[in-house]
């Protein structure tokens, strides 16, 4: 760790007292891509000099970009996805810094022509399971409930498995569903989903950009093994005041932006929120419940402030929450409960030269559930939540055109509130769950990543990210003996180091192009998780207790190898792909078998197992990005496997999510000016289910012996959703559309999961027994929403 | 104590929305495992039933109920290095009181256990061997290649405080009270309850969605709570306007037996797995047996009997 210090501080003054030691005769062109129509940045945009292909840049976040090359004259062509590629001279005799406007291809006055040679998006980078997710063809799709969701459409993504029908969790690579870093202008967002996973967090309004990163990882992420779904929230216009909107089935949306300070600061707010309750409580004010007792909404909002021509600010938040309320038996029992997500993020961002570029980020990320409830006499609370601290500090670094430097040091201070239970009798007798307190934790991590274009046709990026976890007092570690008496405890006091673990996460992946329109990639990746979620059920709740490293509990490992074929066809207006990965996977956790959820007054830790996973597959992907017909092909075939000692007899089983196939097509065919038309075709193979094998009675009634963990197969899944979008015509400053969308066309009835059902006792009734398939949306589920867009 | 069900029940109500269909499909038939179900209480012989595990879609009948009881197997019973052989009986042949013993230790109605329906219930027993309180009673099995063996105590016995009603929260269901106890948990960790409730002449029965309780929360603490009143298992449908209330005039008997911690966990997750079958937020869990070699249960219960006629 120290050396790394060493060598990271090194760069540091290196960076800034050379700045041009290698690059006498190099330029440094810098900017930011935006949309010409609404000003918002453009994220992963690409850009090269014609006559030096080899030159060239990706936008970051603000759809910044900068690449150096030597003085000359060139044509500069930049592209986006979904937008049309613009060329333009460029004569570079001197620091130059651009703005580019590009503009969409859907809302192009005339049929789109390609006329420009597009280098293509995949084959450039170094990066292996890079996507970027083009918002503006997630917002033609068809969704469920007519609620756009970026969550669903990332698993339409190949190697992205879907938690279930109308699930927003999603499994990448073979990995859990902690294992994903969601990410929203850099905050960790803990749980992304509203109504058990139904719905995402995340207002598409309100957002600029997704990207999923399942392969090779930049050591600039770290702390989950499987992906990074890096979202940035939009900035609000610095030309006008604009306002957007939507009414749905079950929600609505509206968001506002506008300049604060002419050209130099601006606003955007963003609301949604469900109103079945408003709608329904009307008519059910008489029944025991007086209404539909739950509503969910989220607000998100972002101001940047441009100091000065090196300077930016922004302040960005989110808040959302799930509420309701439920009463049962006559009114005997009553509770309340919420959870949701809040984030804020002030970020920095720094020029110190052309060369040098310096982000800083202070985030603020939390979680909390809460459930209160009084009955028999006792007012009980039940909550959970993790609160974040955080400091980045990452910098850019361009030496010269051959190599291009990232490095950083990160710091989080981690609060993590287990479940924990108080009931309070009236009586004045109370019962705590007193043994189960908060853990504090501080993960701090410094990295490294350099992308070197060792010739024009090789570029390789080696980075490596130096993790440290400390889990701090005050904690008590308690040893127990079979009935749960502690016959043991070590206490450590408040900022006392109790458990400290050190990860080395080197990260390599290659380009080598093999012509101007194919190249291939491979990569390799080790990663480190300090914190960790672990679910039984089919789906994550929201009373699930994030955990972190701890005494107890041991980082999660994971190492992953990658190979790509990237080619572009007919000047990128496909581009495919075929990677194949293995992932290895270490100290897995699961509950111990026999594990069932209540309060208890022991730490979830006691309860975990571990063990060893592992993933295999390969990942088809092809992509058509121009033209009135757009979408893409997704295809995965995967083996993911888990081997516990202390579960299934400490023989391999099949994850939960090993899925062998897994299909989707995606498309959106623009008709005419007014219509758009959209269609999502998935197929899965079956899940991977533990299912009883014989039956006994105990008191008369029925029990099963189970099989083998995970193996029994449900049937597969499959599902068509169609959409249809009509562009209103323009009425003074507002335009309008319609999205009519359906969900499981033709009624498919895709299994959540199997059960017997057994009614009777053996001795007196008899038994019946049924095997039952559980469906959540087993028919064609039709919804309508209005968008309107005023400028 | 029973806050653990409330929360599944409260995420299954929000899943009402699902939908269910009959599903035709092919299980495997797994492996013949042994079933131990057997208790002994303070006073009263141990009485084992041994019955095998069969195929989840194999027949239903009563002949293949009978089938499913396993003769001829060597069981013993051993405490403080004293062995005890059991002896397989049917139940008709036993004195009137272990029958009624069997009736209630099983869930059966008594006069399928008088053998009524030309059906003959197996147990294995002993009448050289009563339960005391304390002690650690060690069960072995032999029978072809099986060999099962499991360890119970029967605890100290920890009764009721008090038990008394409160009305009906909707005053016009002023025929109905709810039933409440008072209890004193002991200074030590692991002490669990198991409950039957009996209502007139009626049979006991334990309590139907949960059964046990265990004071890891509440420990030497004193608790006030409902209890609702036992139902049979397996029934199509609850009554939910009359569920867990008892009547005006009813006697009610409570069975509160003191179980050790093994058999606190063989029934809370028994009833778990029973609860939450089928529910989409949980996944399948595996009973928690103190059998070795073996399923189900030994148990031991420490009981005491409490009454109260409601007026």
């Amino acid at each position: 760790m120290r050396y790394f210090l060493f060598i990271f501080l090194l760069l540091q003054v290196l960076a800034l007292v050379c700045p041009s030691v290698y690059a006498q005769s190099l330029y440094t062109l810098s900017g930011q891509v935006r949309d010409a129509l609404t000003g918002d940045a453009l994220v992963g945009a690409s850009l090269y000099l014609k006559e030096k292909p080899g030159i060239g840049a990706i936008t970051g976040p603000q759809g910044a970009f900068n690449l150096s090359a030597p003085a000359g004259s060139y044509t500069l062509v930049s592209q986006y996805i979904g937008y049309d590629a613009l060329e333009q001279p460029l004569e570079l005799s001197s620091n130059k810094t651009l703005t580019i406007q590009l503009s969409p291809t859907a809302y192009g006055v005339q049929e789109v022509e390609v006329t420009a040679k597009r280098t293509p998006l995949l084959t450039e980078t170094a990066a292996l399971g890079q996507l970027e997710l083009p918002l503006e063809t997630i917002k033609s799709l068809p969704v469920l409930f007519g609620e756009v969701d970026i969550l669903k459409t990332v698993q339409l993504l190949p190697g992205v498995q879907s938690g279930g029908e109308g699930n927003t969790g999603f499994y990448v690579r073979g990995g859990g569903a902690d294992q994903n870093l969601v990410l929203l202008d850099r905050a960790t967002i803990y749980n992304p989903g509203h109504l058990f996973n139904f719905f995402s967090v995340f207002n598409s309004d309100a957002l600029e950009h997704t990207t999923l990163l399942k392969g090779s990882v930049p050591a600039r992420y770290g702390g989950r093994l499987s992906s990074v779904l890096d979202i940035g929230m939009k900035e609000g216009s610095l030309e006008d005041f604009r306002a957007e909107g939507g009414i749905g089935l079950i929600s609505s949306r509206l968001t506002v932006q506008g300049p604060i300070v002419p050209e130099k600061a601006s606003f955007l707010l963003s609301g949604r929120r469900t109103y079945i309750d408003v709608l329904a409580n009307p008519f059910l004010k008489n029944t025991e419940q007086g209404g539909v007792p739950y509503h969910f909404y989220d607000l998100n909002g972002k101001v940047a402030y441009t100091l000065s021509g090196n300077d930016r600010l922004y302040l960005s938040g989110y808040y959302g929450k799930d509420v309701g309320n439920l009463k049962l038996s006559d009114g005997r029992f009553s509770s309340d409960f919420f959870w949701g997500n809040a984030s804020a993020t002030a970020r920095w961002n720094h020029r110190f030269t052309d060369k040098l570029f310096m982000d800083v980020s202070g985030i603020l990320s939390q979680y909390n559930f809460q459930f209160s409830w009084d009955y028999g006499g006792y007012e009980a609370i039940l909550q959970t939540g993790i609160r974040d601290y955080s400091l980045y500090a990452d910098f850019d670094y361009t030496p010269n055109v051959r190599h291009h430097l990232q490095y950083g040091v990160q710091h989080t201070y981690h609060i993590l509130r287990p479940r924990t239970g108080e009931a309070e009798g009236q009586e004045g007798e109370s019962f705590a769950t007193d043994r189960v307190r908060t853990k504090y934790a501080h993960e701090t991590a410094l990295y490294l990543s350099d992308d070197w274009h060792v010739t024009d046709k090789l570029l390789v990026n080696v980075g490596l990210r130096s993790s440290h976890f400390r889990q701090v007092g005050p904690f008590s570690l308690y040893r127990f003996n079979e009935s749960q008496t502690v016959v043991d405890s070590t206490l450590y006091s408040s900022g006392e180091n109790v458990k400290s673990y050190h990860v080395l996460e080197p990260r390599a992946s290659l380009r080598y192009e093999l012509s101007k329109q194919a190249s291939i990639k491979a990569g390799f990746t080790r990663s480190a998780q300090y914190l960790h979620l672990v679910s039984n059920a089919y789906t994550t709740l929201p009373l699930d207790v994030w955990v972190p490293s701890s005494a107890l509990v041991e980082p999660q490992k994971a190492t992953q190898f990658a190979l790509g074929y990237f080619k572009s066809i007919k000047k990128n207006q496909y581009e495919g792909s075929m990677e194949i990965y293995y992932k290895d996977l270490e100290n897995q956790l699961e509950y111990r078998e026999g594990f069932a959820p209540g309060p208890s007054n022991r730490d979830l830790e006691y309860e975990f197992v571990k063990g060893h996973g592992e993933s295999y597959g390969a990942e088809l992907f092809l992509r058509k990005n121009y033209g009135a017909l757009q979408g893409w092909i997704g295809y995965t075939l995967s083996y993911t496997t888990r081997q516990f000692p202390d579960l299934n007899q400490g023989r391999v089983f099949p994850a939960r999510f090993d899925r062998r196939h897994d299909l989707s097509l995606v498309a959106s065919y623009k008709w005419n000016d007014r219509w758009t038309f959209g269609g999502t075709f998935v197929y899965g193979t079956g899940q991977a289910t533990t299912m009883p094998e014989r039956r006994y009675y105990i008191e008369g009634t029925v029990n099963y012996q189970y099989g083998d963990r995970n193996s029994f197969r449900m049937e597969p899944t499959h599902r068509l959703d169609l959409s249809a979008t009509l562009k209103g015509k323009a009425w003074k400053d507002v335009t309008s559309s319609w999205t009519f969308s359906v969900y499981n066309v033709y009624g498919r009835s895709n299994p959540l999961l199997y059960y017997i059902d057994n009614e009777g006792d053996a001795f007196s009734r008899g038994i019946s027994l049924q095997a039952k398939k559980v469906s959540l949306i087993p028919f064609p589920l039709p919804s309508v929403t209005w968008n309107f867009t005023w400028k | 104590m029973k806050l653990n069900y409330i929360i599944p029940l409260f995420l299954l109500l929000l899943f009402l929305a699902a939908c269910e269909k009959d599903l035709s499909i092919d299980l495997p038939t797994g492996k013949e495992q042994l079933v131990v179900e057997g208790h002994i209480e303070q006073g009263a012989p141990p009485i084992v039933v041994l019955t095998r595990s069969v195929p989840v879609f194999s027949e239903i009948s009563q002949e293949a109920l009978q089938e499913a009881f396993v003769h001829g197997a060597q069981v013993r019973v051993s405490i403080a290095g004293e062995s005890y052989t059991l002896e397989e009986r049917p139940v008709s042949s036993l004195p009137a009181e272990q029958r009624q013993l069997a009736a209630l230790q099983f869930g059966i109605p008594l006069e399928i256990l008088n053998g009524c329906c030309g059906f003959t219930f197996y147990v294995y027993t002993t009448d050289k061997l009563l339960g005391e309180t304390g002690g650690s009673y060690q069960l072995y099995i032999n029978h072809e290649e099986h060999q099962l063996s499991a360890t119970t105590t029967i605890p100290q016995l920890n009764p009721i405080d008090s038990l008394w009603t409160m009305p009906h929260p909707d005053p016009a269901q002023d025929s109905l009270v709810s039933l409440w106890y008072r209890y004193t948990d002991p200074d030590t960790l692991g002490n669990s309850i198991r409950y039957f409730t009996k209502r007139n002449s009626e049979p006991f029965y334990p309590g139907l969605f949960s059964s046990v309780f265990n004071d890891e929360l509440v420990n030497g603490g004193t608790v006030r709570f409902p209890l609702d009143r036992g139902e049979p298992k397996g029934q199509e449908e609850i009554d939910e306007e009359l569920y867990s209330y008892f009547g005006k005039s009813d006697t009610v008997t409570v069975r509160w037996a003191a179980i050790d911690l093994p058999h606190f966990r063989f029934w809370s997750s028994i009833e778990n797995e029973q609860n939450s079958n089928g529910s989409p937020i949980s996944s399948p869990n595996i009973t928690q047996s103190n059998i070795k070699g073996g399923l189900g249960i030994w148990g031991g219960y420490g009981v005491t009997y409490h009454q109260i006629v409601i007026e």
